[in-house]
C-alpha cells in the first residue's frame, strides 16, 4: 500500500543528512524544532556525537512561535552562542513544522548573520525527504560559501559526499588506499575527513570523485565554477581506482540485486560482474516497501542492509551490507567491507552470505 | 545560562513512544507522520525486538498541501488490522497535524464504527505541544489508563505513572502484598484483559506527576481513588504518603523500621566507600534525583555536582531537598550548548567520581556509574537504598561507557 511501511525503518530524513554533513566542521548546527527531530538525530543518525563536543542544538521551537512567526528567539539564540562559543559558522536546519508553515529560513539566516557576525547557512529541510537531499544541499552550500579559487594541483583528488550515513571508516580508508596506489593524492573526503580549511581549498583538486550521491550537487557546482571535472565512483578495486570507470551499470533483470547507496551499489555491481560474471540490479533506496519486496523476491542473491531480510524469499542468499542511513548502529558489529572482500575474493560471493 | 538553544547529551536510556506503547499488550501503533519522524520508533522497536508492533503511513509534502490524509489513514489502518490483528490500535500524528488542520474525528469515528471490538487511540508524537495542556507523555498516561475497565472490586492496587514495575523489595509494595493486595502495573500485564482488569482495583498509586490527570480520569470514570506518591523519592514525603495509602485502604500502617535501617546501612557503606571520592547526580536517574542527592549530603557524602537539563530552574522552589542541593552542589545545566565545549575541554573530568545517571558519567568521563530511568518505579527507603547500593557496586568495577540506546529496562 502506498506510503505504508511495516518492515523497513524509514531512511534518515533530509534534516539528519544535512546535520551529518555539517557535524565535523566546528559550526553551530541548529535544528529549528521542538527537540524531537534533534533526538532522532542524536540517538540514531550521528555516531560521532559522543565525545566530540560538536555544537548540535535545538531551537526549542514552540507552537506559539511557529503560529505567530516569531523568529526572534532563534536569531537571538544564534547571536548569543556565536558571541559566547565562537563557532566558525552556524547553520539552521529546517524541520516539518517550519516547512508546513512556510518559514523563511533564508531570511532568518540572513538576519542571524547580520546579528551574529558569522556565516549562517539555511538548510530548508522538511523531514519529508530522504537524507541525500539534505546532505547534498548542505555540502553544496558549504562549497558555495567557503571554496576559494586555487591553482590546480596535479594528481590530486577530493572525495565528495562522504558521511557515516553511507560510508564506514573502513570502506573510505580502503578506497583512499586504492586511489593512493593508483597514483592519486587524496586531498580530503568531504566532509567525513574535512574541516573548513579543506573546503576552502577544494578547487585545488585536479579531480573530484563523487563517492555518494550526496556529493553530486557540490561536484556540479565545482565543475561549473572552478572547472574541476568529476566522476561518480567509489573505487573498490585496483581496476576501478586506475580507470575511474565502471564497466557495468545497472542491469535490469540481473541475477542479483543490491540495495545500497547508488554509487556504492554501482561499484559493487561492477565488481560482481568483473569477478564472478554476475549481473546485478540496483534497488532504489526510496522504493516503496511493497515494491522493494517484489523486486527482492525475484532474486536469489541479495546484497542489502539486514533490515531488508524479511522481504526476501526463502532460499535467497543474503549478504548483509549494513547501511547506517537505514539501520543506524543496529548492525555495527558487521563491517560492510567484509562483503566487499568476499566479492573481491576468488572464492566468490556464494560463500559470503547466509541462506534465508 | 543558555540563551534559548538547547543541547542534548548524546547518552541515556530514556524511553520513547515505541517503548511506552509496548506497555499495552496486544496493541499496534500506526504513525501517520513524515517518514523521518518515525525512524526513531522503528529503530527503537527493532532494538527491542518488537518490530511487528509498529507501522508508518508516511505523510508527504504533497499530502500537506493537497489534504485528504484522513482518507489515506482508513485503508492503511485496515491493512494494519488485517496483517497484525491487534486489539488496540494507536494512531499517532505528529507536530504538523494541527498546522495542516488534520481532522482526527473523520478516521477515528469511522474506524471505531467499522471495528467496535477494537480500541482506537488518538496518540500524539508532538513535542511542539510540550508546554500545552496535554503534553505527549501526559496524553500517553491517560490513553493507557483509558483502556482500564471496571469488572468487579478486586483487592488490588495499581501503580501508574512509572514505566517499570516497582521491585518486590519496596517497603510499601511488600506491605500491601502482606495485607493481601495484588500490586498491579501495566508492564506486568501479559494480555489486554489483564490491563483492562486494572480498572477493578481499589486504589491507584501515582508514581509520576504526568499520570495525575490519568488518575483523576480513573476516579471520575471508574470511581477509583488515588494517592500521590510522586514525591516519595524524598524520604520526608514518603512516610506521610504511606500513611495516607493505608488509611485509604483501611489497613494497618506499614512497619518501616527494617527498610529504614537497611537504607541507612547502605548509605553508611557508601559514605565509607566514597570517602576519597565525589558523587555526582543527574536528572536522568529518577524523577526527583535531587531528593536522593539531599539524603546523601545529610549523611556526609560529598555530592559535588548536580546535572539537570534546565539547571536550577528544574529544582522545585521551597523544597527542602532541592534547596539543600542548590546550596551544596555545583548545578550544571546539561541543556546549555556550552556543555559541548566544556566537555571537549575536559572541564568536568573526574574519572573516579561515582555517578548516579548516565549524563553525569558521560560529562565526568567516569566508568563508575549507575544508570536509571526518570520513570522508574523506585521510591521511598528502598529506592534510596538501591541507589546507594548501585553506587557502591559501581565503585568497585568499571562499566562500559554510557550508550545512547533508548528504552532502558523495556522488556516488551
Amino acid at each position: 500500500m502506498n506510503g505504508l511501511t511495516c518492515v523497513l525503518p524509514p531512511l534518515t530524513p533530509d534534516l539528519g543528512g544535512a546535520a551529518s554533513m555539517l557535524e565535523p566542521l566546528g559550526g553551530l548546527v541548529v535544528f529549528h524544532d521542538a527537540a524531537g527531530c534533534l533526538e532522532n538525530y542524536v540517538v540514531y543518525d550521528e555516531p560521532r556525537l559522543a565525545g566530540s563536543g560538536a555544537l548540535v542544538c535545538s531551537s526549542s521551537l514552540t507552537a506559539i512561535d511557529a503560529i505567530t512567526g516569531n523568529e526572534e528567539p532563534l536569531i537571538a539564540g544564534i547571536a548569543a552562542e556565536a558571541e559566547r562559543l565562537h563557532p566558525s559558522f552556524a547553520a539552521i536546519i529546517g524541520t516539518p513544522v517550519p516547512a508546513v508553515t512556510a518559514m523563511d529560513l533564508e531570511g532568518i539566516a540572513a538576519a542571524a548573520e547580520r546579528k551574529a557576525h558569522l556565516p549562517v547557512l539555511a538548510l530548508s529541510c522538511s523531514g519529508f525527504d530522504p537524507y541525500w537531499q539534505g546532505a547534498g544541499a548542505a555540502l553544496l552550500q558549504l562549497v558555495q560559501r567557503f571554496a576559494e579559487p586555487a591553482a590546480k594541483e596535479a594528481h590530486t583528488v577530493s572525495l565528495l559526499g562522504a558521511t557515516p550515513l553511507d560510508l564506514s571508516d573502513s570502506m573510505l580508508a580502503y578506497s583512499c588506499s586504492l586511489l593512493e596506489q593508483a597514483g592519486w593524492h587524496v586531498r580530503t573526503a568531504a566532509t567525513m575527513h574535512a574541516d573548513i580549511r579543506a573546503l576552502q581549498t577544494l578547487p585545488a583538486a585536479e579531480l573530484n570523485l563523487v563517492v555518494s550521491r550526496t556529493g553530486l550537487p557540490a561536484a556540479e557546482y565545482l565543475q561549473k565554477r572552478f572547472g574541476t571535472p568529476y566522476r561518480c565512483l567509489l573505487p573498490l578495486s585496483p581496476h576501478q581506482a586506475e580507470t575511474l570507470t565502471l564497466r557495468e551499470t545497472q542491469q535490469e533483470d540481473g541475477e542479483a540485486v543490491i540495495a545500497a547507496e547508488p554509487i556504492l551499489a554501482a561499484s559493487l555491481a561492477d565488481l560482481l560482474m568483473e569477478r564472478h560474471g554476475i549481473r546485478a540490479e540496483i534497488l532504489p533506496l526510496d522504493a516503496e516497501e511493497d515494491e522493494a519486496g517484489r523486486i527482492l523476491q525475484k532474486h536469489s542473491l541479495v546484497l542489502a542492509d539486514p533490515m531488508y531480510r524479511p522481504l526476501c524469499r526463502e532460499g535467497t542468499l543474503f549478504c548483509a551490507l549494513p547501511h547506517a542511513a537505514r539501520s543506524s548502529h543496529l548492525f555495527q558489529e558487521m563491517d560492510p567491507m567484509s562483503v566487499i572482500r568476499q566479492i573481491l575474493s576468488l572464492k566468490g560471493i556464494t560463500q559470503g552470505g547466509n541462506r534465508i | 545560562m543558555s540563551c534559548g538553544l538547547s543541547y542534548s547529551i548524546p547518552v541515556g536510556g530514556s524511553w520513547n513512544l515505541a517503548h511506552i506503547c509496548a506497555l499495552v499488550p496486544e496493541s499496534h501503533a500506526l504513525f501517520i507522520v513524515p517518514s523521518g519522524c518515525a525512524r526513531i520508533i522503528h529503530l527503537s522497536a527493532a532494538e527491542a525486538g518488537m518490530q511487528e508492533r509498529f507501522s508508518t503511513l508516511a505523510v508527504s509534502e504533497q499530502d500537506t498541501i493537497m489534504g485528504g490524509i484522513e482518507e489515506k489513514i482508513i485503508p492503511a489502518a485496515e491493512e494494519v488490522l488485517r496483517r497484525f490483528q491487534p486489539r488496540v490500535l494507536f494512531l499517532f500524528t505528529s507536530c504538523i497535524a494541527d498546522f495542516i488542520g488534520l481532522d482526527r474525528e473523520v478516521y477515528l469515528s469511522r474506524l471505531q464504527q467499522a471495528h467496535p471490538d477494537i480500541a482506537f487511540l488518538d496518540g500524539r508524537m508532538d513535542p511542539i505541544n510540550r508546554n500545552g495542556k496535554l503534553p505527549p507523555i501526559v496524553r500517553m498516561q491517560d490513553l493507557i489508563c483509558s483502556l482500564m475497565e471496571k469488572a468487579g472490586s478486586d483487592r488490588a492496587v495499581n501503580l501508574i505513572g512509572s514505566f517499570l514495575p516497582t521491585e518486590d523489595s519496596q517497603e510499601l509494595v511488600s506491605h500491601l502484598r502482606a495485607q493481601g493486595y495484588e500490586v498491579r502495573h501495566a508492564a506486568l500485564c501479559r494480555s489486554l484483559d489483564q490491563l483492562k482488569r486494572m480498572g477493578s482495583s481499589s486504589l491507584n498509586l501515582v508514581l509520576h506527576k504526568s499520570a495525575v490527570p490519568a488518575a483523576i480520569q480513573l476516579q471520575q470514570r471508574l470511581g477509583i481513588p488515588w494517592a500521590d506518591l510522586s514525591g516519595c523519592q524524598s524520604i520526608a514525603a514518603a512516610e506521610p504518603a504511606y500513611a495516607e495509602v493505608t488509611r485509604l485502604l483501611g489497613i494497618a500502617p506499614a512497619e518501616l523500621e527494617a527498610p529504614r535501617e537497611a537504607c541507612e546501612r547502605a548509605l553508611s557503606c557508601l559514605k565509607e566507600a566514597a570517602a576519597s571520592r565525589t558523587v555526582a547526580v543527574d536528572d536522568t536517574y529518577c524523577s526527583a534525583p535531587y531528593a536522593l542527592a539531599a539524603e546523601m549530603i545529610r549523611r556526609g557524602i560529598r555530592v559535588s555536582a548536580y546535572f539537570a537539563d534546565g539547571g536550577t530552574e528544574t529544582l522545585p522552589q521551597k523544597d527542602a531537598d532541592a534547596c539543600m542541593v542548590a546550596s551544596m552542589c555545583r548545578i550544571v545545566d546539561t541543556g546549555d550548548p556550552l556543555i559541548a565545549r566544556q566537555y571537549g575541554a575536559d572541564a568536568f573530568r573526574d574519572e573516579q567520581a561515582l555517578c548516579l545517571g548516565d549524563s553525569a558519567a558521560y560529562l565526568l568521563h567516569s566508568r563508575h556509574y549507575a544508570s536509571g530511568l526518570r520513570f522508574s518505579g523506585r521510591f521511598g527507603y528502598d529506592g534510596l537504598r538501591q541507589a546507594a547500593q548501585e553506587l557502591l557496586d559501581s565503585a568497585e568495577r568499571e562499566a562500559d561507557a554510557p550508550s545512547s540506546r533508548p528504552g532502558r529496562g523495556c522488556c516488551a
